[in-house]
């Protein structure tokens, strides 16, 4: 078990998500960071989807009150256990009184803590994801939680200890539902342009600026009635600036989606950072 | 029908509103595992593009033998909204006339929204295609009854909105509590009824 003992960012326990109740308009949710998630899991030889914490940035502290095997993916950055150094995506046994510290990241912005076994908590419609659009799910971890393996695991040989580290994916984009909307010099723009990554992004969706505002094409005057849309989807609001939607993404929505990144594409938004400057291919 | 792309993982099918009725019961009936999202004029499918028309082509074009269970959601409404009198106007009728229409008309549940529990509501009469307000609201109450372009909708929590509140309800829309949290399902036939 692991006890929080500091904490300056958000820290959300994640699975794959919610996909039963689209249809009452539930978001889906679930790791922003798929692969990361799957990636860690493996680590400590967890099913793929079994729940992780998702952590914005670093800076964690935890002390540890029942043995564990563990590991954090998705950003880079060094892990100290006691005074010892390793790092992310390598697997750490951590035993009784130990004090894990997760330290400023190198390079990415969120990183996924896996413990063999799952982490514990009640799942609400299907699943232990934090939702934070709709309030759907478990609350966000704070100091003096406590973080607990949500089965017993068999004894455990592991063969791998660790993985190599991420990089940056390609924000491959297939066009499309409403790149209609869009002369064809304005497609230009979007595949040529650089966008810089506001601060005010989340869970919902990263909100991009553009040196080169998106507009529609004149011939295209109606509004859009609501539709659904998928995570990694580019809508593009009236002002021209592009958000790309997270996993916490409202089921509908009511402005032109430009095209969709692909599954690794979305997975990687995960870890834009504010200010960071990106383009799409 | 029309069918757009949506990245790797879904299609996205522009529909005319007889024809995504029938696609999503035929979905929902024959192949309740896919993942879809209706909307007004377009129907989400989560799957394998590049299998969308192996899918479309398995599902029956004759569903007239489908016994589909509908429940009816009876919504007492106290109809004293900010927006009942221009609703009213813009439909060209009294106040009194237009709650007498919104009561006696049977809505259909067809689709949800941006928020656990709403649903958008067709009426089998529809009156006319009601505009939004100029200036939407930035909170409008969790209950508050509503009519926006040819939909009426309640809205379970609050949240800000542009639709023509018409009145209010006290009951829970959605209660993550509840076995099933929604109060009303996307085919319900929904009942509004005046109080006082």
């Amino acid at each position: 078990m692991l006890r929080i003992l500091d904490s300056s960012t958000q820290l959300l326990i994640q699975d794959s998500g919610r996909f039963d109740h689209m249809n009452h308009g539930v978001p889906v949710s679930g790791a922003w960071d798929r692969q990361s998630m799957r990636h860690a899991n493996f680590l400590v030889g967890n099913d793929p989807a079994a729940p992780v914490i998702e952590c914005v940035g670093g800076n964690v502290v935890f002390e540890c009150t029942d043995s564990l095997f563990c590991t954090i993916t998705g950003y880079r950055a060094p892990i100290y256990i006691n005074d010892d150094p390793y790092y992310t995506n390598e697997l750490l046994f951590l035993r009784s009184g130990d004090r894990l510290r997760i330290g400023f990241p190198d390079w990415g912005m969120r990183g996924f803590l896996a413990i063999r076994g799952g982490v514990h908590a009640s799942a609400v419609l299907g699943s232990v994801s934090t939702d934070l659009l709709s309030g759907i799910g478990p609350a966000p971890l704070v100091v003096g939680d406590t973080i607990a393996p949500a089965q017993f695991s068999q004894p455990w040989e592991p063969t791998i200890r660790q993985l190599p580290l991420p990089s940056a994916v390609p924000l491959k984009v297939i066009l499309g539902p409403r790149d209609d909307w869009f002369d064809s010099a304005t497609i230009e723009d979007f595949f040529s342009q650089d966008f810089i990554v506001d601060p005010f992004s989340n869970r919902i969706g990263v909100r991009l600026q553009a040196e080169k505002p998106l507009l529609y094409a004149s011939s295209q005057k109606k509004s859009l009635p609501s539709e659904g849309v998928v995570r990694g989807s580019i809508q593009v609001p009236p002002d021209g600036n592009p958000v790309i939607f997270g996993p916490d993404h409202p089921i509908t929505g009511g402005y032109p989606v430009i095209g969709v990144l692909s599954p690794e594409a979305s997975d990687f938004t995960s870890q834009l950072t504010p200010g960071e400057k990106i383009n799409f291919m | 029908m029309r069918i757009k792309p949506c990245g790797r993982e879904a299609v996205l099918i522009e529909t005319s509103s007889q024809e995504r009725s029938h696609l999503v019961r035929a979905f929902r009936t024959f192949l309740p595992d896919t993942k879809i999202v209706p909307a007004a004029e377009t129907v989400l499918i989560y799957c394998d593009p590049s299998r969308i028309d192996e899918i479309l082509a398995s599902l029956p074009t004759d569903l007239e033998q489908l016994n589909t269970t509908v429940s009816t959601v009876t919504v007492e409404v106290t109809y004293s909204g900010p927006d009942l009198a221009r609703a009213a106007d813009l439909a060209g009728l009294s106040p009194e006339a237009l709650v007498q229409w919104h009561t006696s008309t049977q809505w259909h549940a067809d689709f949800a929204g941006f928020s656990p529990g709403f649903m958008y509501l067709t009426p089998s009469e529809p009156l006319i295609d009601f505009p939004r307000l100029d200036s939407p609201r930035a909170q409008i109450p969790a209950g508050s009854v509503g009519l926006g372009g040819l939909f009426s909708g309640i809205y379970p929590q609050e949240s800000p909105g542009g639709w023509n509140i018409i009145g209010f309800t006290s009951a829970p829309l959605w209660d993550i509590q509840r076995p099933s949290p929604a109060l009303i399902s996307p085919g319900d036939i929904v009942l509004f009824k005046g109080v006082l």
